[in-house]
């Protein structure tokens, strides 16, 4: 993968989103991706799912990130 | 819905999951044309549904059981590294940027979606459309083969011209991965999405369906996952509902290995008449 300051803040940017929307469905204060269904057990689920997503995205900002060798 | 019922869906499901003619619409669009009186969006069918998924991911991940673990393991390896050294590496990093932006989109769009064009008529409307993406992929892939003057050619030296996963680059995989996104229209296969994608990224037939199986898998058992605690909101017998999530999974197996040994030199073509002639017959039938 090439090295890349851009899409590493691109990346970083988009696991802080995907932070801050979990913890606001793990909160139960934003409901717009649920329409029906269990209340908290899936706003939960969904929180899990936005949180893992955030993970992947700072591990990819984290391989995209120029390295002190490559610089 | 009778034990027959559920077995038949389980059938169609798993198999429809897999080929590109989206298991989705022939969920909406099938009970309708045989009359069956349940709605497939009603709240109870949901924990049926979430069983198929399981069923039909659980076989993707079997019928790619060794590559699974050799990406899995390569990926914890690269992430703790920083750095991608091998083709399993990068294979499992094409995998998670062409999985981040189709969870994205569908965590934030799926319901509204569906319940915006859950209808059978919608559904057999955007099965036309499928058929009209599957086609358009193929008329790019013979155009390209126009340009490099393969046609008149074996097929299997056509395929051997263009490119295998390996070669595919990250911007493409993200690409591939918001093509998944379409299935999120009831009718739009996710397959045949991401099969379209990976052709017109260039790559194989063979692996344009390999990848885009692989990429499936994830998508598919959070999906699955995300909808664990409707099974346990809503009472209801489980019998049927497990033998059918049980045939659901050999039928998406027995489909994956199919259309992995079809694709060596076969096309889109079928699928694509298929889809274009369910839809707009469901259309007609469908008042």
């Amino acid at each position: 993968m090439k090295s890349n300051w851009l899409a590493s803040a691109v990346f970083v940017l988009l696991a802080v989103a995907l932070v801050v929307l979990a913890v606001l469905y793990g909160m139960g204060s934003i409901q717009f991706l649920t329409f029906s269904g269990t209340k908290h057990a899936h706003h939960l689920t969904h929180a899990i799912a936005l949180a893992i997503l955030a993970l992947l995205s700072l591990v990819v900002a984290n391989m995209v990130r120029p390295k002190p060798s490559q610089a | 819905m009778t034990p027959l019922q559920a077995l038949f869906l389980g059938l169609l499901q798993g198999s429809s999951e897999l080929f590109p003619v989206s298991s989705l619409g022939h969920a909406i669009v099938v009970p309708s044309l045989l009359h069956w009186s349940y709605r497939p969006t009603a709240p109870t069918f949901l924990p049926f549904l979430v069983l198929l998924h399981l069923g039909t991911a659980t076989a993707l991940v079997v019928l790619y059981r060794a590559e699974w673990w050799t990406i899995v393991t390569a990926f914890v390896r690269a992430a703790l590294r920083g750095r991608v050294e091998s083709s399993p590496e990068r294979l499992s990093m094409l995998l998670v940027v062409g999985t981040i932006p189709a969870g994205i989109v569908g965590l934030v769009l799926q319901k509204p979606l569906t319940a915006l064009f859950g209808s059978p008529r919608a559904a057999a409307t955007f099965l036309v459309v499928n058929g009209g993406v599957l086609f358009g992929a193929e008329l790019l892939r013979r155009r390209d083969e126009r340009r490099r003057a393969l046609q008149g050619q074996p097929p299997i030296e056509r395929e051997a011209a263009f490119a295998d996963i390996g070669e595919l680059d990250y911007k493409a995989a993200i690409l591939i991965g918001l093509c998944q996104a379409l299935a999120l229209f009831p009718g739009i296969s996710r397959s045949g999405a991401t099969m379209a994608g990976g052709l017109v990224a260039g790559l194989r037939h063979e692996q344009a369906v390999r990848f885009a199986l692989l990429l499936a898998a994830p998508v598919i058992a959070a999906a699955g996952l995300l909808e664990v605690p409707k099974l346990f909101a809503e009472p209801g017998p489980l019998g049927a509902e497990l033998g059918a999530a049980a045939a659901a999974a050999l039928a998406a197996y027995a489909s994956g290995r199919f259309l992995v040994r079809y694709f060596r030199i076969g096309r889109l073509w079928p699928f694509a008449w298929y889809s274009v002639v369910l839809g707009a017959g469901s259309l007609a039938v469908l008042r």
